[in-house]
């Protein structure tokens, strides 16, 4: 629940980063509603986005309304439905609404289509509704323009936020990065990680910053080396790969302030588009206002001034004046001393009276005048008639009467000798008369009698003083209003006084910006500079040469704290004049930047990235080259100077339609981003692809320049081409693999069969998609087989592994073939179940050729071993044939002679020398049982019994001997009770002995009767002993003569003469050495014209044929009806074919080439030497004949045809 | 059953006319009703058939293995017994040995006797004498 919530509000987030909100009507988007409702027939289409509570309508079309609470909203719902538009038919009867019914104009809405819109995070901010009131449906395709139409709505969207976004957001330069080159990287010095583009950590989640970029990368490539080529200019295409190999990437790298900026493609990867964000760097708009307050500043400051040198002034005047009062206090004390003395001080204190500025006058105790001075008379415009005797009060200005009267009343009644006084007078044109003074007191009879005042005029004084005053308070309204400003501020504002660079005013910020306290500022001028960090000083100071001269500059620098700290900062600074022209005060702004140059200097990187990964351009409208990057260049071939001014279609290759370039400038002109693969010509008619965005830039509605981002895709076109050529390659491979192939989907259904799985194509072609159920009902065949496979695939499913099976398929020709069949999973990434193949592989062949190779080696290696043992015997016992052998043949031909004589004679002979041995024996036995124990009935018995079943159980085991001797006593003693158990024991043998089986119950019967019972058994088993041991003798004396025989056919008489040879004649003498064979067992149809005659070796013709003959008998041993031999030959003017079939079974194809082979035998045992087919094929090719094998179910026929000579 | 029997000999030949003959000729020389003379066709089954004798308590005196025989020739049979039994006595026939392989069994002193086609009785006798003595008498 949490997390759904963070979920919305990161919705809620991002919903308003594009200030859409309760914004006003916006043509573009009341258009689009009205088409919306137009391609539905609908009355009603809203673009509308959702927030915390309610659905707030952009643009409605059929009806006026701006919102709707979320909780009526069907587009609520519809924000939700993940990526599908919420489709309402019936709203009524629909179980996904459960409010009550909604209506819009008073009426049900019945029908609703919410298409969402989904931002490129896809995250849904709103939707693309219709609303209609009688419940209906939506075609596909009018579904699909309206899905189209919501993503314009959404394009509209971004582009209306990119163009209301002006603020360099870090962000949004991420963002524009990410989604132009997603896969970035930016290093230190050390390979550390500083920075990741996001689609790398989307696509390697572990990647962490201030990791080394080796413990997530295989770098292909020395990092210093290709840094190193970087800085000298030379770039180059780099590759390197995630550590668990999943995804390589193609890069470049550039150095840019120490930093390595490795700017990535993944290798076959699409190439997203830049989005149009308009990326401006900061105004510093607020800097105006503090320069305003400056000025403000500098105004009172001018005041200020002007009022300082009213001051000196005044000052000088107060001086004046002062040294004036003093002159006439000692006057005064003069006076004091001489006042009431003589005559002559009398006169000469009249004259100092009226010669003195001051207003000296007498009053006595009621304040009545009694005398003034000149300087009194002339200050205040009246004759001395008009003022003596009248009181001083009528002269006492009304703002200083009440205050005259306090000091009179402490005059009379404190009796001070003096009083210094304070008030003002008023003259007699009404002028008021500020005065200062002092009042000498003289009393008599403790009574205060007169008093002599002497004042002196201070208006002019006191006007100014109240001037300053109220200057003065100004001024430090204003500086503190400029403190508050400045220390409300983060920006440094400072002012020295010139020519001296006093510090003159620094606000607070200083110590946080330099870390440096204010005494330093106001006590050192230098200290600023100290500050610079030592590689801008320099700059610093060439920059700010021309202060003086414009009056202001502007700089940026780098600035070192106490504390180490690095910061970037921007300096204005302005030199205020006086009115003279002479600058009396360098004023100016100091403002911390280090984020913005931070900024900055990634911007630069960034676009260092993207100039150095991406192949840029810009055109104006027309299409006319106004930018191209190097990359650009280096593609196009074209210098910069041939670009710039040259329509873009320069690059043109004439490979796509006029109609794909018509669309391209109407998305493009439409202010629509446009993206696509194209294929361009450069300088030198190379051809080459390029991935294209081209971001129109617009202004009032028209686009005016348009930005191309391109990626240089021509190898990864190539490698499409070259994909798809693998592709048929392989498929060309799997369909003429010479092995059943098959490919299944999980749910064990054929996704891929080859011709050599079904050969036909229409059954091939049905069965995709189907299964081996299918299969068997197509086919009319029990389904046996598909659910033997079914549980071999299920076995698999369980056991996760490779299962294999032998199988069994029946040809057309009702041949079988023996199949080894392999099914083997293949899982994907995350460890399901993608599909499952399976293959056959024919082992019958396999098996027959490793036996052939395992026989061929066993029996060279009996050569060797045995070679001198045969020269031994077989010279002895066939002197002729060995002589004639080593005579005539070379040592080859006696080795491969002596490996089938080996063993084929030792075998047979060892039955016959000791089987004769074991009959000779036995006949001895029987016949001391005939003389003396046995009937002649009981003899013919055994003779007769023992003749019909030679073959069968000529030995058993011991074990079971015995079991079935138990099984016979048990029988016996139940039957014959009167024999003893040891004579039941002995008499049970026996019968097992003898082969007689309990269920002989009339032969039992008859044998316990007989007086002789165990002589007669003991007959019965030595006369069946016998016979079997002559039939051994038979049988291997027969596999004796046959391999003689083969020593006989072996005999390549080089002496021999070729001769007109009588066919019928030759070939009737091979039949007569097989009579023993034939004669009864075969039937033999001979159809030979008496006439033909070969003309060539008697004795390997005789060779010929035997063989032949012999390899039909041998082949026809197995066949259970009749054995059937048919020698035919006929004979043309230049041609004699002799033909001789049989109807044993038929030799496989596969095999049929093989028969010529030496040492080939399909069957071991008896004669087969594997040499009699080798010895055909050289007779043939020594009568320059030809043979030919035909071998069919019914018969297999060697036809060989002679050339007449 | 096999109280009668207390030793046993197996032979192992795929010539069933060969193991015929053996069969009797053994009988005829042993002449001990105390001894279970087996035959066997086949040399896997024998190999089994070896371990079934052993486990019911019967004392083997000794094999008699042809060279020559499909699927496990009479060397690599007597490779397999010498594994389980290093003591059982083996005795090898042939006509037609693979030397090397022979000889790699006497030199490590797995073969008892080897008795070569053609053979006589007097030959298998000499052979089965010095086996079956301290366990019979020999007639």
């Amino acid at each position: 629940m949490h997390k759904l919530m963070e979920k919305e509000e990161k919705r809620i987030d991002v919903l308003k980063s594009y200030a859409i909100l309760d914004s006003g009507p916006e043509d573009e988007f009341d258009e689009i509603t009205a088409l919306a409702a137009e391609i539905a027939d609908a009355p009603i289409a809203l673009i509308s986005f959702i927030d915390e509570k309610r659905q707030w309508v952009k643009s409605s079309f059929g009806i006026e309304i701006s919102e709707i609470p979320r909780e009526n909203s069907f587009c609520s719902i519809a924000i939700n439905s993940i990526e599908k538009p919420l489709i309402i038919n019936d709203a009524l009867n629909d179980p996904r609404i459960v409010n009550t019914p909604y209506q819009l104009n008073n009426e049900l809405v019945a029908f609703y289509i919410g298409i969402p819109l989904f931002d490129s995070n896809k995250i849904a901010l709103g939707t693309l509704s219709i609303v209609d009131f009688k419940s209906r449906e939506i075609s596909s395709k009018d579904l699909k323009s309206l899905q189209t139409i919501a993503k314009g709505v959404m394009r509209l969207l971004e582009l209306r936020k990119a163009k209301e976004n002006s603020i360099l957001e870090l962000e949004k330069i991420n963002k524009a990065l990410d989604i132009n080159n997603p896969f970035y990287l930016i290093l230190n010095s050390n390979f550390e990680i500083k920075a990741i583009g996001k689609s790398f950590i989307k696509a390697n989640p572990s990647i962490a910053i201030q990791k080394k970029i080796t413990e997530f990368f295989n770098l292909e490539f020395d990092i210093n080396a290709a840094i190193e080529s970087s800085i000298a200019g030379k770039s180059r295409v780099l590759f390197f790969s995630s550590t668990n190999k999943d995804q390589r990437y193609k890069c470049s790298i550039s150095n840019i302030n120490n930093d390595i900026i490795i700017t990535a493609q993944p290798i076959l990867n699409e190439i997203l588009p830049i989005k149009n964000y308009n990326i401006t760097l900061n105004d510093f708009s607020q800097h105006d206002s503090i320069i305003e307050y400056l000025f403000l500043q500098q105004s009172a400051q001018k005041s200020l001034n002007e009022s300082r040198s009213l001051m000196d002034t005044v000052t000088q005047r107060n001086s004046e004046l002062e040294e004036q009062k003093k002159q006439i206090e000692r006057n005064q004390e003069l006076l004091r001393a001489n006042l009431l003395n003589t005559e002559n001080a009398k006169e000469k204190y009249s004259n100092i009276v009226h010669a003195t500025n001051d207003l000296i006058s007498t009053i006595d105790k009621n304040g009545t005048i009694l005398f003034v001075n000149d300087s009194w008379l002339k200050k205040m415009g009246y004759r001395e008639d008009e003022v003596v005797g009248n009181s001083i009060f009528k002269h006492v200005h009304p703002d200083s009467q009440e205050h005259c009267a306090v000091f009179f009343q402490d005059l009379m009644s404190t009796s001070p000798e003096q009083l210094e006084v304070n008030y003002s007078l008023i003259n007699r044109h009404g002028e008021k008369i500020e005065i200062e003074g002092t009042i000498i007191c003289k009393y008599e009879q403790n009574q205060f009698f007169e008093g002599n005042s002497f004042l002196t005029d201070v208006t002019e004084i006191n006007n100014l003083r109240r001037i300053e005053e109220e200057k003065a308070k100004e001024i430090l309204k204003s500086k503190e209003k400029l403190e508050t400003v400045m220390d409300s501020l983060k920006e440094t504002v400072w002012g020295v006084r010139l020519p001296d660079y006093k510090s003159e005013f620094i606000s607070n910020s200083a110590i946080d910006l330099y870390g440096i306290p204010l005494e330093r500022w106001i006590n050192n001028p230098n200290t600023w500079l100290e500050a610079i960090h030592p590689d801008d000083l320099e700059r610093v100071e060439s920059e700010s040469a021309s202060l003086f001269s414009d009056g202001f500059t502007e700089l940026e620098y780098r600035i070192v704290t106490p504390k180490n700290e690095v910061k970037w900062i921007q300096t204005r600074t302005k030199i205020v004049k006086n009115a003279d022209g002479i600058p009396y005060l360098m004023t100016g702004i100091a403002a911390d930047i280090t984020k913005r140059k931070k900024l900055e200097l990634e911007l630069i990187d960034y676009k260092k990235g993207i100039d150095s990964a991406a192949i840029v351009s810009i055109t104006d409208e027309k299409g006319i080259i106004i930018y191209a990057n190097d990359k650009f260049c280096e593609i196009s071939k074209y210098s910069v100077e041939e670009l710039i001014g040259q329509n873009h279609n320069i690059l043109n290759s004439g490979y796509h339609s006029k109609e794909f370039f018509q669309e391209m400038w109407q998305t493009i002109s439409s202010g629509n981003i446009w993206k696509g693969e194209v294929k361009n010509k450069a300088k030198d008619g190379s051809e080459y692809y390029v991935e294209s965005s081209i971001i129109p830039f617009m202004k009032e509605g028209k686009a005016y320049q348009y930005l191309s981002i391109r990626y240089d895709s021509t190898e990864k076109v190539l490698n499409k081409l070259e994909l798809e050529t693998q592709k048929q390659f392989y498929e060309f491979i799997l369909n003429n693999l010479p092995a059943d192939l098959a490919v299944f989907s999980p749910d064990h259904k054929y996704l891929f069969i080859n011709p050599a799985g079904i050969k036909n194509n229409e059954i091939r072609n049905f069965m995709i998609g189907k299964d081996d159920f299918d299969y068997c009902q197509l086919k009319g065949i029990d389904t046996k087989l598909a659910v033997e496979r079914r549980t071999k695939f299920n076995e698999l499913i369980r056991e996760k592994k490779f299962i294999e099976w032998e199988d069994v398929n029946i040809l057309e020709n009702g041949a079988k073939q023996n199949i080894l069949r392999k099914i083997g999973p293949i899982y994907d990434e995350y460890g399901d179940l993608k599909m499952v193949i399976g293959y056959g592989i024919e082992i019958t062949e396999r098996k027959t050729a490793e036996e052939n190779v395992i026989k061929a080696k066993k029996e060279v290696e009996a050569i060797n071993s045995n070679l001198k043992k045969l020269v031994s015997e077989e010279t002895q016992k066939n002197l002729q044939l060995s002589k004639s052998l080593t005579e005539n043949e070379k040592m080859a031909t006696v080795g491969e002679l002596a490996s089938g004589i080996a063993h084929d004679l030792n075998t047979p002979l060892s039955s016959i020398r000791n089987g004769s041995e074991a009959a000779h024996f036995t006949v001895n036995s029987i016949l001391q049982e005939l003389i003396w124990k046995c009937t002649r009935e009981q003899l013919n018995f055994a003779i007769q019994r023992a003749s019909t079943d030679i073959e069968s159980s000529i030995f058993t085991s011991g074990l079971e001997l015995m079991r079935l001797s138990k099984n016979f006593s048990v029988y016996l003693s139940a039957k014959f009770t009167n024999y003893s158990e040891i004579e039941i024991k002995e008499i049970s043998s026996a019968f097992v002995r003898a082969r007689i089986e309990i269920n002989e119950e009339e032969l039992i019967d008859q044998i316990m009767n007989a007086s002789n019972s165990l002589n007669f058994l003991k007959l019965i088993e030595n006369i069946q002993t016998y016979q079997s041991f002559v039939h051994s003798i038979e049988i291997s004396a027969n596999r004796a003569l046959n391999v003689v025989n083969d020593l006989r056919l072996n005999i390549k008489n080089q002496n021999s003469i070729k001769s007109h040879v009588n066919l019928k004649e030759n070939i009737s003498s091979v039949l007569n050495v097989f009579n023993f064979e034939l004669e009864e067992k075969v039937k033999v149809d001979i159809k030979i014209a008496d006439s033909i005659v070969i003309y060539g070796y008697d004795i390997k013709l005789f060779q010929l044929w035997s063989n032949i003959i012999k390899n039909a008998l041998e082949a026809m041993e197995s066949n259970k009806g009749e054995k059937l031999l048919k020698i035919s030959a006929s004979e043309t003017k230049d041609t004699i074919s002799v033909s001789i079939k049989n109807n044993g079974p038929a030799i496989p194809i596969e095999n049929q080439h093989k028969i010529f082979e030496k040492f080939y035998s399909t069957k071991r045992g008896l004669s087969s030497s594997g040499l009699g087919m080798s010895i055909v094929k050289n007779i043939i090719t020594d009568h320059g004949a030809k043979i030919l094998l035909e071998s069919t179910d019914l018969f297999t026929t060697f036809t060989i045809n002679f050339k007449k000579a | 059953m096999t109280d009668e029997f207390k030793y046993a000999v197996v032979c192992v030949d795929d010539d069933s006319a060969i193991l015929q003959i053996l069969n009797f000729q053994l009988s005829k020389i042993i002449n001990d009703d105390t001894v279970l003379i087996e035959c066997f066709l086949n040399p896997q089954i024998a190999l089994t058939a070896i371990d079934e004798l052993f486990e019911s308590g019967l004392k083997l005196i000794f094999v008699i293995v042809d060279f020559q025989m499909p699927y496990l020739n009479g060397a690599e049979l007597i490779l397999s017994i010498k594994e389980k039994y290093p003591q059982l006595p083996c005795i090898m026939l042939s006509g037609q040995a693979n030397q090397t392989q022979v000889d790699n069994l006497k030199d490590n002193n797995l073969l008892t006797a080897y008795l070569e086609k053609p053979w006589t009785e007097s030959d298998l006798k000499k052979i089965i004498d010095i086996q079956t003595q301290g366990y019979l008498s020999v007639k």
